[in-house]
């Protein structure tokens, strides 16, 4: 009880914070409610509320017309809750604003990536449970009855549980990754060293992802088109919005 | 290298379709003193010749086959070639005296190939009536010409003396579909007739019932039918003399021996219709085609139109006129529609009605009205060329201008914009990852699990064999074979079977089976489960074999094998 009396002032804290931002963000005070959801942010534990504070940071992104950014957000908010309709609408319209091409393209690729990535870790692997318990019950009935029917659906079984597994092992295969997404105007330099004079060994489009390798003061080192490149940390939006940035999937410790 | 390849397409074309060889008689009825028209029709081949000498029959006499006259068509539909090509003769057929006569097929060589037409022998009754002349009446009326295109309408009235009890009646007209350069047209709904009369003994057409009036001092029960007809090319179509016949039915048959009819006769004369060509002088550019008096009617869909909106005119023509045959005006040709895009026709044809919708969009803010749409016709009445139009249609078209008012105002109120921000803080239940060790554990248990279930499982025997189905299912083929059960005998049968199912025995070792005994055999006690089925046992032999064979309550019995069950002891 005690305990919870302590964490009580924390949660009115948060809760009037976001209040306040939602009154700057209603009053077109859009930056105020940038910095006050920000700040928000650094504290908040819940993968949703995470996830409803990149989305919101979105809003206010797209209505100071930095659509790239809100591309950033709305794309950070769906990694933690990948089924959001309103979180998908804005950024299919945070993309048109900025002139990148549609998230889901309608494509065969692009329908498949967005099944796989449609449940988070934690979901992908309870349905990955789900399959291997059905599976369980029939091979039960199969080896205490026997037969080809019995076979038949035990085999059903194991299709079942290849197919729970593709979500799963798409996370995993992504286990680690810190994506960022490029968010200057018009792309930016890749550089080989972290100066503004070393040479540029790639160009990376505004709208492209690449994956986090190194960082350094103002400067953050990525791995794009198979090379490793040095670009500035404001050229680049952090996808991933976790409570732990970078520890995303631990195959081991079985947390997320 | 082109027209061989033409060539070679024809041939294969004709190559494709077999030959089809008719021969029948105009009308299977004829006055005497009369001719009828033996048809012969080959088509999709030319190479055809009738054997001569032609069958003879005696009380008939067969004319030499006229002919052959030679048709060909090539036609494109959708893309695929049509050659059609039809060889025929006439072949004329004089009575010499009345009665029934039978003409046997006729020998063709078509191919190469002789071929007998057709199956049956043909059958021509030769009637020699004075009666029916008095007793009932046909007249066919038909106009004395016609031009070329214009229709037409074959008018038969007929009917009998309302006195005489007539039960059936029939019309033999050899022109039925016998005649050349006509297209027999569609009735309208209106002229569909409310009965059926058989024409030819082939097939029946609509007729109409007439009032009865009075002829030649008898009152008359009438009917009429009506057929239109288009002429496509002059010259004169011949319309031979046809006969109306009615019968009254003197005695029923009975079995195999058909009805006993006294058939009475009525015949019209033949008529002639000359076909026009429709004259040169005097003939517009312009003509589309249409014969007949027609009138033009027209309707918009709206009249008050802003530039650039589509508006729809439907023209309808109606009359006694070629109306499904000509060619509607195409409205991009003419001037006075210079204000107008057509950006699309729809053309239906009906019986009485052409319509015609044309899509057009207003091109001009200035437009006043839509204007007349013009058709050349010829009046076979007045034998002149007629031009008849629709009245124009006033209407509003309001400037571009104005319109592009509208058009923001609708792209305000279906402008995109992003979902608005969650203002509720989010408090769902989050769901903990499963862990992965559980998971692979999950994984591999799963399937060590039921290797050692199937193993231990399979110790005892395959679960799928026969006897091990048949022991699963004791308990509900007993719970079946009860609900069936009408007595202490059926009772000890299901019993039987159950047991026998579980015992691995068949039914019939446990009727009349000292179970005490087997039970001792099997080591088993005679205690707990095994006296309550002891009992059970007793009481049943007890009322099949010396009582009157009255059913146990079936639950008692399902009670004492459930006990077994669980008891171990099947």
């Amino acid at each position: 009880m005690i305990a919870w009396l302590m964490l009580l002032p924390l949660w009115w804290g948060a809760s009037l914070s976001s209040d306040a931002a939602v009154e700057a963000y209603r009053a077109k005070d859009y930056a105020t409610a940038a910095a006050l959801w920000e700040a928000e942010l650094a504290g908040a534990e819940s993968a949703p509320e995470r996830a409803r504070l990149c989305y919101n940071l979105g809003n206010s992104a797209y209505r100071r017309e930095r659509f790239l950014e809100a591309v950033g957000w709305y794309t950070a908010a769906l990694r933690l809750t990948p089924r959001d309709g309103d979180a998908w609408r804005n950024l299919e319209l945070a993309r048109s604003a900025a002139g990148l091409e549609p998230a889901d393209r309608g494509d065969l690729e692009a329908t498949s990536l967005r099944l796989l990535s449609a449940l988070t870790f934690a979901e992908a692997q309870w349905l990955l449970m789900a399959g291997l318990g059905i599976l369980g019950l029939l091979l039960l009935f199969e080896a205490l009855r026997g037969g080809r029917v019995a076979r038949r659906l035990a085999w059903g079984g194991v299709v079942l549980v290849l197919l729970s597994a593709a979500p799963w092992l798409w996370h995993l295969s992504h286990a680690g990754e810190r994506p960022l997404l490029v968010i200057q105007k018009g792309g930016t330099q890749g550089r080989s060293e972290p100066r503004s004079d070393a040479t540029a060994l790639a160009r990376l489009d505004s709208g492209q992802v690449v994956l986090w390798r190194d960082e350094l003061p103002g400067w953050v080192g990525v791995r794009a088109d198979g090379k490793d490149l040095w670009v500035r940390s404001s050229a680049v939006f952090e996808l991933d919005r976790r409570a732990e940035p970078g520890g995303t999937v631990d195959p081991s410790s079985g947390e997320d | 290298m082109l027209r061989l390849f033409v060539l070679l397409f024809l041939v294969s074309a004709v190559l494709a379709q077999e030959p089809e060889v008719n021969v029948e008689l105009a009308t299977p009825l004829v006055r005497l003193g009369g001719t009828v028209r033996l048809n012969v029709t080959v088509e999709n081949t030319r190479d055809a010749h009738i054997q001569t000498p032609l069958p003879s029959v005696d009380g008939l006499r067969l004319g030499v086959p006229r002919g052959p006259n030679i048709n060909q068509s090539f036609t494109i539909i959708q893309g695929r070639a049509q050659h059609h090509t039809t060889v025929e003769w006439t072949i004329d057929v004089r009575p010499m005296r009345a009665g029934d006569f039978e003409i046997p097929p006729l020998s063709l060589i078509v191919n190469g190939k002789t071929i007998q037409a057709p199956d049956k022998p043909m059958t021509l009754r030769v009637i020699e009536d004075t009666e029916g002349a008095e007793q009932g009446f046909l007249e066919i009326e038909v106009p004395e010409k016609v031009y070329e295109g214009q229709p037409f309408t074959v008018r038969a009235r007929f009917g009998f003396d309302q006195d005489l009890p007539v039960d059936r009646h029939g019309l033999y007209l050899p022109w039925w579909k016998a005649l050349r350069g006509v297209i027999e047209l569609e009735s309208s709904a209106l002229d569909r007739g409310r009965d059926r009369i058989v024409v030819n003994d082939r097939e029946e057409t609509d007729i109409e019932p007439l009032d009865r009036f009075e002829r030649g001092g008898s009152v008359m029960r009438a009917f009429e039918f009506k057929h239109r007809y288009l002429a496509s090319r002059p010259g004169k179509l011949e319309l031979d003399a046809s006969t109306y016949q009615f019968g009254v039915t003197v005695e029923r048959g009975i079995g195999f021996r058909p009805d006993r009819v006294r058939y009475r006769y009525a015949q019209s004369k033949p008529h002639t219709i000359e076909v026009l060509p429709i004259p040169e002088e005097g003939r517009p550019f312009e003509w589309s085609g249409a014969v007949g008096m027609i009138e033009a009617s027209r309707r918009v869909d709206r009249r008050d139109l802003r530039e650039g909106d589509t508006v729809s005119l439907t023209v309808s023509w109606t009359g006694d006129a070629n109306l499904a045959f000509f060619d509607p005006p195409d409205l991009k040709r003419l001037d006075s529609f210079s204000g107008f895009r057509v950006v699309g026709t729809t053309d239906q044809s009906f019986a009485d009605e052409r319509r015609v919708r044309y899509d057009l969009v207003a091109a001009d803010p200035d437009l006043q009205e839509i204007p007349a749409v013009p058709l050349w016709t010829f009046n076979p009445e007045s034998e002149r060329f007629e031009r008849i139009e629709t009245r124009p249609v006033p209407i509003r078209v309001a400037p571009v201008e104005d319109t592009i008012v509208g058009f923001e105002e609708q792209a305000e109120i279906d402008a995109v914009d992003i979902a608005d921000i969650h203002t509720q803080v989010a408090t769902g239940r989050v769901l903990r990852p499963v862990g992965t060790r559980w998971l692979f554990s999950m994984a591999l248990g799963v399937p060590l699990l039921w290797w050692i279930v199937r193993t231990l499982v399979r110790r005892r025997g395959d679960p799928d064999a026969p006897q091990a189905r048949r022991r699963r299912t004791a308990r509900r083929c007993l719970a079946r074979e009860l609900q069936a059960a009408r007595s202490a005998s059926e009772q000890e049968a299901a019993l039987a079977c159950f047991l026998g199912r579980r015992s691995g025995e068949s039914d019939t070792a446990w009727l009349g089976r000292d179970i005490e005994t087997w039970l001792a055999e099997q080591g088993q006690p005679t205690t707990g489960p095994a006296a309550a089925w002891i009992e059970l046992a007793r009481d049943l032999d007890q009322r099949a074999w010396a009582g009157d064979d009255q059913p146990l309550e079936r639950e008692r019995i399902l009670a004492v094998a459930d006990q077994l069950l669980r008891g171990g002891v099947l």
